[in-house]
């Protein structure tokens, strides 16, 4: 029986449409903003002149480097999540238990980087990113090092 | 008659049949078909490709297919492409091999 010969099908068991379209990039990019705002907000110094004019310029600046940190964390908690529900699935939880803790921790850390100007859970954010990405790109069974823009 | 065998890739059937298991292709009729049947169907939106999946209900003439995947992006199934006609079902899938 097992000698007789047979046509082969190759059959489709694969996902929904958005398949093969993801890449933890996008977080780490508005994960480096937040976390360069986050320096910048930290190295701003105060006014020497104290005047309306130079005081104007300080909040000014200061309050823009607020409003991206705010609205790169909000994007990078995006990105997150989409990654978390879309990408990930069920299986991969075998080879990567920590992953549901890992990607809870990355968007607390997205908050966090929102309420307070904090150095470290800017790079906790970055480190936890980083363990993403090489959860993604071991599930995609590629070797993609890790690099940053900044 | 020759023998048809199916291979499957993707993980829409996991974690019942993980990627690369490979099925005896049955040759039935469509009254033959049960609930439960793992079948390898004619996609309805692509000529070019075949699917494995399973029989969930029957309304009428048509079949409702799934995926095993737990997970709601894991399987393009008739979630996102609704009931088959049966003469896209081109057979009942019987395992040989994870």
């Amino acid at each position: 029986m097992e000698d007789t010969p047979f046509t082969l099908i190759e059959a489709s068991a694969h996902c929904d449409g958005p398949c093969g379209v993801y890449d933890p990039a996008s977080a780490r990019v508005a994960g480096e903003a937040v976390q360069s705002m986050t320096k910048k907000m930290l190295a701003l110094e105060y006014p020497q002149v104290f005047s309306s004019e130079s005081m104007a310029s300080y909040l000014n600046t200061m309050s823009r480097y607020a409003a991206i940190k705010e609205e790169e964390a909000q994007k990078c908690k995006k990105e997150l999540l989409v990654l978390w529900t879309d990408f990930f699935k069920p299986m991969h939880l075998e080879a990567h238990p920590k992953l549901h803790d890992t990607f809870w921790q990355a968007a607390k850390l997205c908050s966090a980087c929102k309420v307070e100007v904090s150095a470290q859970h800017a790079q906790e954010l970055m480190d936890a990113i980083e363990s993403i990405h090489n959860m993604f790109w071991s599930i995609k069974g590629r070797e993609v090092p890790w690099i940053r823009a900044s | 008659m020759s023998r048809v065998r199916v291979h499957i890739s993707g993980d829409s059937m996991w974690p019942t049949f993980p990627n690369g298991s490979l099925f005896e292709l049955i040759d039935c009729t469509f009254e033959e078909l049960n609930i439960g049947d793992v079948v390898l169907a004619q996609h309805p939106f692509h000529s070019e490709v075949q699917i494995v999946k399973r029989i969930e209900s029957f309304r009428d003439r048509t079949v409702f297919l799934v995926g095993d995947n737990p997970d709601p992006l894991a399987s393009e199934d008739s979630h996102n492409f609704g009931s088959i006609n049966e003469e896209a079902i081109l057979g009942r899938c019987e395992l040989i091999q994870q």
